[in-house]
């Protein structure tokens, strides 16, 4: 009966293709309204049974049209993957270069400040973005987001005059490098000068009379700042929410929550919304309220002075270094009115705001706070040698307030849509902004959509924003507030980009969005920005691949129960073919390659694998060897240990069956990487010291080795048959990623943390299934061969062999239980760089490190087996039927590992499937 | 007449046509895909993360979309 009207999207009649649209959104209101009131008259009689049909969908449509809100999505049920990636252009940075000349037995050295080399990369950071929303009847919803953004680069840490002699230094890359920015803290204020006015002065030029020995200083004014910039590590920042909504006829409720994680930073927040509609919908309230509870964790910098937080905002704790914590709370409420102004307008308003408490500054931001002394030269005084680096300091309260007006309209002849947006944003730190947005979208036909936009932002700056700050007492410096950081300076920013769609048959939805952002001074609406040497521009490029499920559903032929009239396509037998893929019995989640699909299929599948490390170490046989690695047997005094790991690894699964005997699959995968340490007593005790600030965590992660198959049917018996897969994985990860570890020190990461093997390898499998009754069973043998004896980086991981047997017990027509045992033999790292895996100090001073066991190749690979433990859960019927979820807990039972290596915990992996 | 009062104009005319009643039927072109509040919330949510990590407006407006930068 729901699908009823869907008819109109698949037969094709010329004049109701564009009610497509409003039909599927129909459709779902329709469900959610059962008994809508029939409309009070229409303006034409109904001539005939489709334009009947129309008009009820126009109706229809109407009654489904959504708030303009920030909320969430009330549409079609739908799961969805973005993946992003964003990089910013490298900072322009400024430092002070010399000239000499001599003339007349005067020598003249000339100061000057210039742009210097920025070695250091930019910022970059890989995102991803999973979703899924599901209605579980009429009125109920319930949806999910799970966001992860991997990022990495250097960062803008405070701001000096070009001419401090701030130095600059970096360890960026394993290899030394001089260029890019560490700052050297000492002598930050050494050779600068104030006049009464204030303005900073600095040594230019230096005559110095060779034969009186008589010296002359001419100062000048110290005007090109710079940006002073640090690196930071890769990190991962994780978020988990979810959202459950409730729809009544003229109103909608929606409660959510989640947390984001950082090292760093931890987030939750919860929030309620919904919306009211009035006026048979032409005009629509929203509403919503949110509080987030943030914690900061962070470690403090070496050399910044961290004395004149107040203790009222921080507490600090020593754990290998000294950690500042810190909490802020956020309320946030908002208010919206969206009103259809015409049959092809809707025009909104809308006021937020938004008060925030606590800890408001960033940990990793400084200023440059220069103490005038008490000695002058010629008038102008002597920027005091006591002069220091602080952390930033905000006042503890802050009010925001937005205002926001947008207005969309249909552009009939075009079959486009223009929505134009303004933004005007108060606080009462002093900032005004303004955001002027245009999007245009436009429907090229044949399910492709192009949506151009342009954006342009401006801001005053913070009442407390300044490049550096003067200082007429000795410390702590007296100010309430100061802050370096550019997002509280005056600039403009203009961005613009496209997003183009292409909608595919079956509910497929692929996206591919670009969008460059130009951060400038001089954009600043009406002048006045705070310096140039800020200027930065950013592009961010996505791909989202949607699957609606509802519109997948649709097209089933069961749901359809006959009504296609012959023309147009008919779709295929979704449900049966669903029949013929689970035929031969549920496949444990972690076997790849376990079943084939008949001829003409495809299949989008996500596989979800995560391995885990305890914090406890293991030789050979012998385990239960505490965390401090420095235990005999592992016959190194290492300055680390690790106390757990984690790896995630995410595929997509796209699969095509040109034929009954040959499946083709293509398998990208992104991986994160989360390992946490501990500090020995040769560490602390060693050159670096506790307290030195060291971190006690690594992450790493970013796309992996794409895999690329093909499976090929060996024999079919029915209900049993044996097939094979041969394939390779390409080099796609990452393998020279490395860690700032402290100021001074940085090094490779280890093998395991980096994203791929860095070679082509080759990975066969055989694998034999069978079925009868509720009962199945199935084996396979796998491998992965290294086909180069070393990738760039000079090392090879070892070949693996897999053997693996299982069987299966279905209970009913939804659930199965498997249980499997699985052997696994795997080599050792090959390590042919002569230098191996090393650690870099500042200045480019190298040592071989002691560093934690997971550095040696020697302790990699060795004899595992495991017992599995998985769960199938099958939707038998109903607007998911089809989808399948497995779950597989790998619980080990046996381990002799190759040297060292911490102790195995287990593996979970979770697979999703649907064909179409 | 100043450009300010045209502008107030604009905008109450704006105001007026919303109060012409717009029959059901009549609003098909307002439940296109082109007239969605946002063409794709993922790429909207995408957005105003990186907006809101790099201006200090960013974050204001935007009740409810949860905490955490994973940037600097």
């Amino acid at each position: 009966m729901r699908m009823k009207h869907c008819k109109l999207l698949t037969t094709g009649l010329p004049k109701l293709k564009a009610l497509a649209a409003a039909c599927r959104q129909a459709l779902t209101e329709r469900a959610r309204a059962p008994h809508p009131p029939k409309p009070a008259a229409t303006s034409k009689p109904a001539a005939s049974g489709k334009k009947k049909a129309a008009f009820r969908a126009l109706y229809l449509s109407a009654l489904a049209l959504p708030g303009m809100t920030a909320l969430a999505d009330d549409g079609d049920d739908d799961v969805g993957l973005q993946v992003n990636h964003y990089e910013e252009s490298k900072r322009t940075i400024y430092g002070l270069t010399t000239s000499g000349a001599t003339n007349n037995h005067i020598s003249t050295s000339n100061n000057q400040a210039s742009q210097v080399s920025n070695g250091f990369t930019p910022i970059t950071v890989e995102g991803q973005h999973a979703w899924g929303n599901f209605h579980y009847d009429d009125r109920t919803r319930l949806g999910f987001n799970f966001v992860q953004d991997l990022w990495s680069g250097a960062t803008p840490q405070l701001i000096a005059p070009a001419v401090t002699g701030l130095q600059f230094t970096s360890t960026e890359r394993y290899s030394s490098t001089h260029s890019g920015a560490t700052p050297a803290y000492d002598q930050a204020g050494s050779g600068y000068f104030v006049n009464s006015h204030d303005q900073l002065f600095y040594e230019k030029q230096n005559q110095i009379n060779q034969i009186t020995g008589q010296t002359m200083t001419k100062l000048a004014p110290a005007t090109q700042m710079t940006e002073v910039l640090s690196y930071a590590s890769p990190e991962i920042r994780s978020q988990g929410d979810a959202h459950f909504g409730y729809d009544w006829d003229r109103a909608s409720l929606d409660i959510g929550g989640g947390v984001s994680n950082e090292h760093d930073y931890l987030s939750s927040f919860g929030n309620v919304g919904g919306r009211f509609y009035f006026n048979q919908k032409q005009t629509t309230l929203n509403y919503g309220v949110s509080y987030t509870n943030s914690r900061t964790h962070a470690l403090e910098f070496d050399r910044v002075s961290f004395a004149d937080i107040p203790s009222n905002q921080v507490e600090k704790t020593q754990n290998s270094g000294t950690y500042i914590n810190a909490n802020r709370e956020d309320w946030a409420l908002n208010l919206g009115l969206s009103q259809v102004t015409g049959k092809n307008g809707l025009l909104s308003a809308g006021f937020s705001y938004t008060n925030s408490n606590g800890f408001l500054a960033n940990p990793y931001k400084a200023v440059l706070d220069l103490v005038i002394g008490p000695e002058t030269l010629a008038g102008y005084r002597a920027i005091s040698p006591n002069s220091m680096i602080l952390q930033e300091k905000r006042p503890n309260l802050r009010n925001q307030f937005t205002w926001n007006a947008s207005y969309q309209h249909y552009i009939e002849p075009l079959d486009g849509a223009a929505k134009l947006n303004y933004n005007f944003f108060h606080d009462d730190w002093g900032i005004n902004a303004h955001t002027f947005e245009l999007e245009y979208r436009q429907n090229l036909g044949a399910g492709w959509m192009l949506t151009p936009r342009a954006r342009y932002y401006s801001q005053t700056a913070a009442t407390f924003f300044g490049p550096y700050f003067l200082d007429l007492n000795t410390s702590p410096y007296s100010n309430n507030a100061y802050s370096s950081d550019q997002r509280l300076a005056a600039y403009g920013t203009l961005s613009g980009g496209a997003v183009l769609s292409r909608d595919f048959a079956k509910g497929l939805r692929l996206e591919l969005g670009y969008e460059y952002y130009s951060h400038r001074s001089d954009l600043t609406l009406g002048g006045g920005g705070s310096g140039d040497y800020m200027d930065f521009n950013y592009y961010v490029a996505n791909a989202t691949l949607r699957a609606d499920l509802t519109k997948l559903a649709q097209v089933g032929g069961v749901v359809m129960d006959g009504m296609f009239d012959g023309e147009g396509m008919r779709p295929m037998d979704h449900a049966a073919h669903m029949a013929r893929m689970q035929h031969g019995g549920a496949i444990p989640a972690a076997i790849m390659f376990g079943e084939m699909m008949p001829k003409g299929e495809y299949m989008l599948g996500y596989r979800f694998l995560q391995q885990n490390w305890g914090n406890g170490y293991q030789i050979g046989q012998q385990g239960g060897l505490n965390a401090a690695c420095t235990h005999a047997a592992s016959k190194n005094a290492y300055m680390m240990c690790n106390t757990g790991m984690t790896m995630n690894m995410q595929m997509l699964n796209f699969m095509y069956a040109p034929t009954d005997w040959l499946n083709l699959m293509l398998m990208p995968q992104y991986m994160t990487m989360n390992m946490n340490m501990y500090n020995t007593p040769a560490m602390i005790g060693g050159a670096m010291g506790q307290g030195s600030g060291m971190r006690d965590w690594e992450s790493n992660g970013g796309f992996g080795d794409t895999g690329a198959y093909a499976m090929l049917k060996l024999w079919d018996g029915g209900d049993q048959k044996l097939f094979t897969s041969q394939g390779f994985t390409a080099p796609t990860g990452a393998i020279r990623a490395w860690d700032q570890l402290d100021v001074d020190m940085a090094h490779l990461l280890p093998y395991d943390m980096q994203n791929g093997s860095g070679t082509w390898d080759w990975n066969p499998s055989l694998t034999y299934t069978g079925k009868y009754d509720a009962v199945s069973w199935g084996a396979q043998l796998q491998g992965t061969l290294r086909m180069q004896k070393e990738n760039y980086m000079h090392w090879r991981q070892g070949d693996i062999f897999q053997a693996t047997a299982w069987g299966g017990y279905q209970w009913n027509d939804w659930l199965t239980n498997t249980l499997r045992v699985n052997y696994t033999k795997q080599g050792s790292i090959s390590d042919y760089s002569k230098g191996g895996n090393f650690i870099l100090m500042q200045g480019g001073g190298m040592m071989k490190p002691f560093v934690m066991p997971d550095i040696f190749a020697q302790n990699y690979g060795g004899t595992f087996v495991d017992a599995g433990f998985g769960l199938t859960l099958s939707v038998p019927k109903g607007t998911f039927a089809g989808n399948r979820v497995s779950a597989e807990w790998l619980q080990p039972m046996y381990t002799n590992f190759n040297g060292y290596q911490l102790e195995r915990i287990g593996t979970l992996a979770i697979t999703w499937g649907y064909m179409f | 007449m100043t450009s300010k009062q045209l502008i107030i104009c604009g905008i109450a005319s704006l105001f007026l046509a919303a109060c012409s009643e717009v029959q059901p039927w009549q609003r098909g072109n307002l439940a296109k895909d082109v007239m969605a509040p946002e063409i794709s919330p993922a790429q909207a949510s995408l957005r105003q993360h990186n907006y809101s990590s790099r201006e200090a407006a960013g974050a204001g407006g935007s009740a409810a979309s949860g905490g955490g930068c994973g940037c600097n």
